[in-house]
């Protein structure tokens, strides 16, 4: 299938062009934080609560604080119904994004408290996880979680032999390799990196450097969106 | 990244704050730079940088005089929610129950029941206690809330915010740090009109003036504490007016 011609994909982006990006904050009333994060028809919603007590009590530590993470697809996020509930995909997604905000939170400014991040994931026309990161990551700072930078995400792959930023719709399922990967810009640390597929080693160096300028471009939006945020 | 909005700046977690490292809350240090930690307003003065986050979960300081609500009772003390990240505790002895006649406590702090007290103690638990003067039991009332960073804006400069409002509807007010504010009697209802008003332009410089100016627009002029007492009262509005063309 053709998915790519004279460097214009299917959907008419560019092969370094990212979808068209939209962010809404404090959009759930009784979370301490939340946001709404929009990358073409992917939308994820996070909302943050905290810091609170921990529940069960041995899950406490007394130097920092932990985090826990609830993502979850909703039925009608895909074509066909999501079936609702425990999924071995949201707990591991669930997993790595709780690794991802380790790195950003200072933590150990909360000891023996816990910090709440439930994710919703309203839309999935590939990189929802993307987007989540990048919702929480709003939903953070308005919360006023201490954090090292904003976390930025975006995901580059392999389509028909080229490599693409923010792959969307059919190049996720027809395209060869897909990579999400989650940045700090200020430390210029990789948090999360993540592929499947078959692909060489130059191609692999010349994804990381795309995502890596999909997610700046991305970070300055959100940065945008906060700063702009106002209060009705 | 920064934005500058009538005199303030706001930043964002990660923003570069100085070339240096400074001293203050909210900010980090990284390779001998100063960075901001919260999505919030700076507060630069000669020899400190700090970030004041919007909105944050309430932390506890000694001293701090906070309302909370009793949720159980496990002697030798009260669990009392104080709507920050961990509850507080009352212990009998910080109040005026004595030892002997604990067949009051329970009627005197029941669950569910309201209290203004102050933090005691930090250790490894919040302890607040009801010896403080100002400390009391709320009945009856109604509760707004308010993010805690914008407390000190609702109090204002030595109490005069809080004291205008107080004045002007009618109404017994006592702010907790904790973020909630608790009203009773008088236009409550305007009180907390105004109070939602401080909240959203909190870091809008010239907030007593406009305060005043929705007051005024309420129709209550002048102090009005109730209708017996405004003929005492008018020698002193003019004063007022002029108070607050000066401000």
């Amino acid at each position: 299938m053709e998915l790519i011609k004279n460097g214009i994909r299917l959907d008419g982006r560019k092969l370094d062009e990212l979808r068209p990006l939209n962010a809404k904050l404090k959009i759930v009333e009784n979370a301490e934080g939340s946001a709404m994060f929009k990358m073409g028809d992917t939308i994820a919603v996070a909302t943050v609560y905290g810091p609170m007590e921990v529940y069960p009590a041995f899950l406490e530590k007394a130097d920092r604080a932990i985090l826990e993470v609830n993502y979850q697809m909703l039925p009608f996020s895909t074509d066909d119904r999501m079936r609702p509930g425990f999924s071995r995909r949201n707990v591991e997604i669930s997993m790595l994004i709780k690794r991802v905000f380790e790195n950003a939170i200072f933590l150990e400014d909360m000891p023996r408290t816990k910090i709440l991040i439930n994710i919703e994931i309203l839309g999935a026309d590939a990189s929802t996880r993307c987007a989540a990161i990048n919702a929480a990551s709003l939903a953070l700072a308005v919360a006023g979680i201490p954090m090292k930078d904003l976390v930025s995400s975006c995901a580059a792959g392999k389509v028909n032999a080229q490599t693409v930023l923010d792959v969307a719709g059919t190049e996720d399922t027809e395209g060869e390799v897909d990579m999400p990967l989650a940045y700090m810009p200020l430390t210029e640390e990789v948090v999360l990196l993540q592929m499947d597929g078959i692909i060489t080693r130059a191609d692999f160096k010349d994804m990381t450097a795309k995502a890596i300028e999909g997610c700046r471009k991305i970070y300055e939006f959100q940065k945008k969106a906060l700063l702009e945020h106002r209060p009705e | 990244m920064e934005s500058e909005r009538e005199g303030y700046i706001i930043v964002t977690p990660g923003t570069l704050l100085a070339t240096s490292e400074k001293k203050g809350e909210g900010t980090f240090i990284l390779n001998g730079k100063t960075y901001s930690k919260f999505f919030g307003i700076v507060k630069k003065t000669d020899y400190k940088t700090s970030v004041v986050p919007f909105t944050q979960k309430y932390g506890p300081k000694r001293g701090d005089m906070v309302i909370g609500q009793i949720r159980d009772f496990k002697h030798p003390f009260w669990i009392v929610d104080i709507f920050s990240a961990s509850p507080a505790f009352l212990y009998v002895k910080d109040t005026n129950i004595r030892e002997s006649r604990m067949d009051q406590a329970n009627s005197t702090f029941k669950p569910g029941g309201w209290i203004f007290a102050e933090v005691s103690e930090l250790t490894d638990r919040v302890k607040i206690s009801m010896r403080s003067r100002e400390a009391r039991i709320l009945e009856g009332g109604r509760f707004a809330t308010v993010s805690p960073s914008k407390i000190p804006r609702v109090i204002g400069k030595k109490g005069s915010m809080i004291k205008i409002i107080q004045d002007r509807t009618g109404c017994r007010i006592k702010t907790g740090q904790n973020g909630l504010i608790w009203i009773d009697g008088g236009k409550a209802d305007l009180a907390i009109k105004v109070i939602q008003k401080i909240e959203r332009e909190a870091h809008i410089s010239g907030l007593t003036d406009r305060v005043v100016e929705l007051l005024n627009k309420e129709g209550i002029p002048g102090p009005a504490r109730d209708e017996n007492a405004n003929d005492e009262d008018m020698d002193n509005e003019p004063e007022e007016v002029n108070e607050n063309g000066a401000d």
